[in-house]
């Protein structure tokens, strides 16, 4: 198998996944890329099953209906952790990202956890429809206040937030427009909620009220009529400016960082060739994102190895990423509590963002205080020789009599996903190595656990690189 | 689902509820000792939660529906549970709790007091591997099922191995994940075989009678139950866990009815929250209370010397009691 094309599922699957270990590369580059692909955007077609919630919920039985946070947000952890099907998360957490909604106003994570089972089941499907499913949330209708907005006295909050975030991007409507939108989707509300005391959360119920409509015409976005919420949705998408927008979040999420969204109104996209191909393939499909993202992966512009490692990875791809890598939590236990809390400590709460903007991406996932705990959290994950992956590693490159410092770090960088470091770093930590001697494994207890130490030493150290941080 | 079925010569009324979700987190199983005692292990809260994790066994008053005492915390060290699963009383009173993490069984006084282990991990003779469902049998030995070597063991009471059956599978004998153990009157043992969606009963050494229930949501039909329980007339309940119900067999595995909960009234300690918090009060009249009615996640049975079912659920806390009657005559109206 090519290093190249083993290079390029890696890449593949850091951003349509969480990474993957080197036996996995290798298989799916064995299959080929473009078979990877599909595989990717059609689990169920290839056989590869779901997450088994009754599994999931036999060992983290309050997983299913969680009273508070932060054990709310295991549910979502746990699938990062589990799935065989990764482009499916990460749209979820893609769409988590974009549409975004906070259980600090919202306070029932098992609402919020059916808004992401929702993104999970239909994040592949038809951008129309996950917008109307998304109008009927009663997480986003709570969380946008749309259960205040009545026909005498609408609520601009969610009009304004679908225009501005969800669909077309400042600049490209007016304060008219969103009160337009605000009107027709009133009476949009959800059915009164049960306490979370004294038998737990349920489950709250969209429930439209004709009679709290504001029926009469609008004037939206150059159109007149009786719009009702539906319609606002329909006109949103024949606008260009959505098709833009949504593309150009697609590659913000999955080719390469963009400046943060408020700024999209004043700074050019990266590419804008790439993100106009992006948005003419979205209209052209009918708004189907698996199309969509057919086209994106299989794209020049996505294959370049411009935009590799041109990512920051958010916490949760830090957390489930490393995790996976590892292989650890391929049978349930405890400790998905842990990780969970983790990836907020590196400033990502799950199903919790700071605002109806999301969390700020890019360079801004990084700060002082979140880089060592991003850099100590995988250093510790890759220095224990007793979690499966690790163990795999030591097994694999200890196949070899002897190893020169150059084998054992180049052998670490692509056991670790065919990671490419600068020469410079590449440098450092063959000199590094060197200073220990020669690498061998040798054939007493000692010699081999002193090998695996060395090699443990190393996947720490590129841990700590630049480049482990990227996706 | 009315709250008086009858279906042939049988008559179920729905009688009461009782605790909420303070009083048990995440139930897992339930016994019954001396009259109106319960004993149920709250599965609890994923390690690493900040406010604690809330795994304990409790032994409850089912009449005023308040806590006697907790044993066992949250915990790695001894005494403490990760993932109890299952719970029975010896002939002498003390409680003995699975954990199907640590692989251990943990002992307790009825007080509460840790008393000691036994166990090891593995899967030779005599070890253990997942352990959950623990009944002792009429002789005081304890049977016990493992989840991970799809096995049941019979021990002494302090742990020393006598005898054993099953290994994975689906067949006859076999197992997959096994949760709830129950033993009859008969001294039958009856084992919620979880992943084959199915209850298989067994003779005291092991041999296969026979199997109640087939995957799905049918009637007659199990997912992934999780707790068993006979009557005195050998009627059969599964705790019909992943379908949200419980499923009554007569003793030969022919499908009786099904209890889908029927809790139209709080319970008393919910009683006692709920009157305590006015703006429960008024968020309860404006909402469909009638959600709280059916179970959710039921995860375990039991039946009283007064042939009441006792059902608790994982996701509630709470316990829906039937009563089986005894000479029912339907009232006559003038219609």
């Amino acid at each position: 198998m090519g290093s190249k094309s083993i290079a390029l599922i890696a890449h593949l699957m850091r951003r349509a996944g969480f990474g993957a270990s080197y036996q996995e590369l290798e298989e799916r580059a064995a299959k080929g890329y473009e078979a990877t692909v599909e595989e990717l955007l059609d689990p169920a077609a290839h056989g590869t099953p779901p997450v088994d919630p009754f599994l999931m919920y036999r060992y983290h039985p309050m997983n299913e209906i969680p009273g508070a946070p932060p054990f709310g947000s295991m549910n979502v952890m746990y699938y990062m952790l589990t799935t065989k099907r990764p482009l499916e998360e990460k749209m979820t957490l893609f769409w988590h990202m974009v549409f975004a909604t906070g259980n600090s106003k919202i306070d029932n994570p098992t609402e919020m956890n059916r808004q992401m089972r929702m993104f999970r089941e239909h994040g592949l499907g038809n951008y129309r429809d996950l917008l109307a499913r998304l109008a009927k949330d009663p997480a986003m209708i709570y969380w946008l206040d749309n259960n205040m907005s009545h026909k005498h006295a609408p609520n601009e909050n969610w009009g304004r937030e679908l225009l501005e975030l969800f669909t077309m991007g400042q600049g490209n409507y007016t304060e008219d427009d969103v009160k337009m939108a605000s009107r027709a989707f009133t009476g949009w509300t959800i059915k009164p909620k049960l306490p979370r005391a004294p038998y737990g959360r349920f489950l709250w119920e969209f429930d439209y009220r004709p009679e709290d409509h504001d029926g009469s015409e609008k004037e939206f976005l150059g159109r007149k009529g009786n719009f009702n919420g539906e319609d606002i949705i329909d006109i949103i998408l024949e606008e260009p400016a959505t098709a833009r927008f949504m593309a150009r979040h697609l590659y913000n999420f999955f080719v390469a960082d963009e400046v943060q969204v408020p700024s999209w109104k004043d700074v050019p996209p990266r590419d804008p060739e790439a993100v106009q191909a992006i948005a003419d393939v979205f209209v052209e499909s009918d708004f189907d994102i698996k199309s969509t993202l057919r086209f994106l992966f299989n794209s020049d512009f996505f294959k370049d190895e411009g935009v590799w490692f041109a990512k920051v990875k958010n916490p949760a791809e830090v957390v489930a990423g490393t995790t996976r890598l590892v292989g650890d939590f391929q049978e349930p236990k405890p400790g998905v509590m842990m990780l969970t809390l983790e990836a907020g400590y590196q400033g990502q709460e799950l199903i919790n963002p700071p605002s109806v903007e999301g969390w700020h991406t890019g360079s801004e996932w990084i700060d002082t205080g979140a880089l060592v705990r991003r850099v100590n959290f995988v250093a510790e994950m890759l220095g224990d020789a007793g979690k499966p992956g690790v163990k795999s590693i030591i097994d694999t490159l200890g196949a070899r009599t002897v190893l020169s410092p150059e084998e054992l770090v180049d052998g670490c960088l692509e056991m670790l996903g065919a990671i490419r470091v600068e020469e410079g770093t590449r440098r450092q930590l063959i000199d590094h190595v060197g200073s220990g001697g020669e690498v061998r494994r040798g054939s007493s207890e000692e010699e081999i656990r002193a090998f695996g130490q060395r090699v443990t030493e190393v996947l720490q150290l590129i841990a700590a690189t630049r480049e482990y941080q990227f996706a | 689902m009315a709250l008086i079925q009858t279906i042939g010569e049988r008559t179920y009324t729905y009688s009461h509820c009782v605790g909420s979700l303070f009083a048990f987190t995440a139930p897992s199983d339930l016994v019954l000792g001396a009259k109106g005692v319960a004993y149920v292990p709250s599965r609890g809260v994923d390690p690493g939660y900040p406010q604690g994790g809330l795994q304990r066994w409790s032994k409850w008053d089912l009449e005023d529906d308040v806590k006697i005492v907790d044993g066992g915390s949250q915990g790695f060290d001894d005494g403490q549970l990760i993932w109890p699963a299952g719970i029975s009383l010896a002939p002498d009173g003390r409680v003995f709790v699975t954990d199907e993490y640590m692989n251990r069984v943990s002992v307790y006084a009825d007080d509460g007091e840790y008393l000691g282990k036994w166990g090891e991990a593995g899967d030779a003779k005599g070890q253990i591997d997942g352990p959950t469902g623990i009944r002792f049998d009429a002789e005081g030995n304890v049977y016990v099922a493992e989840s991970r070597n799809n096995r049941v063991q019979k021990f002494t009471a302090d742990g020393r191995r006598l005898s054993a059956w099953g290994r994975e599978g689906s067949g006859p004998g076999e197992f997959n994940m096994p949760y709830g153990l129950h033993i009859d009157r008969h001294g039958d043992v009856y084992v919620a075989d979880w992943g084959n969606d199915r209850v298989q009963k067994f003779t005291p050494g092991g041999e296969f009678i026979a199997q109640f229930g087939s995957p799905g949501s049918g009637t007659g039909q199990l997912r992934r139950p999780t707790g068993v329980a006979t009557d005195r007339d050998g009627d059969v309940y599964v705790a019909d866990w992943g379908n949200n119900r419980v499923q009554a067999y007569d003793a030969e595995g022919d499908i009786i009815t099904s209890f889908y909960g029927d809790a139209r009234e709080l319970s008393k300690s919910a009683v006692v929250f709920v009157s305590a918090n006015s703006d429960f009060v008024k968020a309860r009249k404006r909402a469909d209370t009638s959600l709280e009615w059916a179970f959710r996640r039921p995860s375990a049975v039991a039946v009283n010397e007064d042939n009441q079912i006792l059902i608790i659920e994982s996701i509630s806390g709470r316990i829906q009691v039937y009563q089986k009657e005894e000479d029912y005559i339907d009232p006559q109206f003038n219609l």
